[in-house]
């Protein structure tokens, strides 16, 4: 893995060039999100670091087969209506979704907070379901597909705690070179979040995500699917204080993952 | 909320053209892979399960050699997971992602969700607005009432465009050439009869240009009572559909046709307007 996460291509001779297209192009698409809509190409160089000239060629293409689309006035791109037929709605139908749902639902209103379950891609954690209550739904705009990063986030530091000792390795690698500079403040707090997961079984961070809001995670680990998941829990401090994370919420997140673990392996 | 289980959405798999390119602008190696990698994740289909690297390689008519080394990247970059359990593959957290971003970034979510809701409640039935991608109509947003019946779909979903209501509007919307062709680009595929094909599109301009909404009584499904109609803007480079319907236990041909369709014209302008005033024509 090379300083964001992207795979060092290891494939030889002609598959190199042929696989990195595919890498660059959908680190490509990748770069918008719901903060970034409009990008021209300087600006996705600088986010995927690819040299111009190939960011150039393939927003072109990706424009042409219609995953991007270019406003000539902006001299931007967005993305396109056709990346809603990569399998997005097959995402919709996922059944780690509807078993979580309604629990975690039940979840936030009983707390006046934002309730979410994530999976990591590279150094974020992706949002899959989240589910909010009616305090949070204006405040905290997240969505199924946000994302949110791994390293500094309650959500992500608990997934961390469930990785085998090699994953996780492979992961903090990928992020000390990722914030350099800050990387040993951020690896203490990780180092931290990784202790109480184990001591408690969930961490908390507060203010981090934004000043007034504090949030709780727990790893949600699919025994039978190998899968590591984090259920969090995320709300205004007026609701959330540290205290009530420590004795009350975090203690009834655990039980939540727990019965969602159980009812997926039944499932299986 | 019932479902309709006893029916896939489509009998079979629709045919799915990928977007057409010009040839010159497509050459390179480098590009057709790109190309292809993007093809695999469009053969996943919510009826699907996971698909094994043998399922997926039959789908697109790829060597098995390149799938592997496709799938490899894909994964690498979350657009794939693996599936352990079963052993194959589906659509990964990436995709999720990107879907979002798009919905964020269109205002289709933010303007029309609201108003297909209501109008969802108000009238029990569904609500689908689409948009022409592939040959097929790409639904963009799908609202049901909760009480009522829905069809299966969502942001994301392929429907036909020959046999639905939401398809029929849009075809009315292109112009006359632009039209036969799509026709014969349908005919071609073999989906419908040709003459029914015909006729039926037929009526349906028909009754779009008296009405302002076209009929889809049982010609998707048999049980299924669909009105279209489009919402044509920027003079005609924009064009999306917007459909509501029903089962034919839950609803009839009279109330669709006189009480429906009509009301689905005032929530399409409504919608419309909105769009209009959400940004510039131009950014959608």
């Amino acid at each position: 893995m090379d300083a964001i996460g992207r795979p060092n291509l290891t494939a030889s001779g002609k598959n190199r060039s042929v696989v990195a297209a595919v890498s660059r192009g959908l680190s490509i698409l990748s770069a918008f999100s719901s903060r970034d809509v409009w990008l021209g190409n300087s600006e996705i160089a600088a986010r995927t670091r690819l040299p111009k000239p190939t960011v150039s060629r393939l927003t072109r293409t990706l424009s042409l087969l219609g995953y991007l689309h270019h406003s000539p006035r902006r001299k931007q791109y967005r993305l396109g209506v056709a990346v809603l037929t990569l399998g997005y709605a097959v995402l919709g139908n996922l059944d780690v979704r509807k078993v979580a749902r309604p629990a975690m639902q039940a979840f936030a209103d009983s707390c006046n907070a934002l309730v979410a379950l994530g999976v990591r891609e590279r150094l974020d954690m992706i949002h899959l379901e989240t589910c909010h209550s009616n305090s949070t739904m204006l405040t905290l705009r997240v969505d199924s597909g946000s994302r949110a990063r791994v390293a500094t986030t309650a959500f992500g530091r608990a997934h961390l705690a469930a990785l085998s000792n090699d994953e996780r390795e492979a992961v903090l690698q990928q992020m000390s070179q990722h914030y350099r500079d800050q990387w040993p403040k951020v690896k203490r707090e990780i180092d931290q979040a990784i202790r109480e997961v184990r001591r408690q079984g969930f961490c908390i961070v507060m203010g981090l995500w934004q000043p007034d809001i504090n949030a709780v995670a727990v790893p949600l680990v699919c025994r039978d699917r190998s899968e590591v998941l984090s259920i969090g829990c995320a709300g205004s401090a007026r609701y959330l204080p540290r205290r009530r994370l420590e004795k009350e919420v975090g203690p009834r997140l655990v039980e939540l993952a727990q019965r969602i673990a159980a009812e997926l392996s039944r499932r299986v | 909320m019932k479902s309709l289980t006893a029916s896939r959405v489509s009998t079979q798999p629709l045919k799915r053209s990928p977007p057409a390119v010009a040839p010159a602008a497509a050459a390179g190696e480098a590009v057709v892979s790109l190309r292809r990698a993007l093809e695999i994740l469009r053969t996943f289909h919510p009826d699907d399960g996971p698909l094994s690297r043998h399922e997926i390689a039959q789908r697109t008519g790829l060597p098995n050699t390149t799938t592997a080394r496709l799938i490899h990247t894909l994964l690498m970059l979350g657009y794939l997971t693996r599936v352990r359990v079963h052993g194959g593959y589906r659509p990964g957290p990436s995709v999720l992602a990107l879907g979002h971003a798009l919905i964020e970034a269109l205002p289709f979510r933010r303007v029309a969700r609201p108003l297909m809701q209501r109008f969802a409640l108000d009238f029990n039935v569904w609500v689908t607005l689409g948009t022409a991608e592939g040959g097929n109509m790409l639904v963009l947003e799908h609202a049901a009432s909760p009480q009522g019946a829905d069809i299966q779909v969502r942001a994301g979903s392929i429907l036909p465009m020959a046999s639905t209501a939401l398809g029929r509007a849009y075809l009315w919307a292109l112009t006359p050439a632009d039209r036969a062709a799509r026709l014969r680009e349908i005919e071609r595929d073999g989906y419908a009869n040709a003459a029914r094909l015909r006729h039926d599109l037929a009526v349906a301009i028909a009754e779009l240009n008296q009405s302002g909404f076209c009929k889809a009584f049982g010609t998707w499904r048999r049980e299924i009572l669909g009105v279209g109609t489009p919402i044509v803007m920027g003079d005609g480079r924009h064009v999306l559909a917007l459909s509501c319907g029903n089962t034919n236990l839950a609803t009839n041909a009279r109330v669709l046709a006189e009480q429906h369709g009509p009301a689905l014209l005032r929530v399409a302008t409504d919608i419309k307007n909105g769009l209009l005033q959400s940004g510039s024509l131009e950014d959608l």
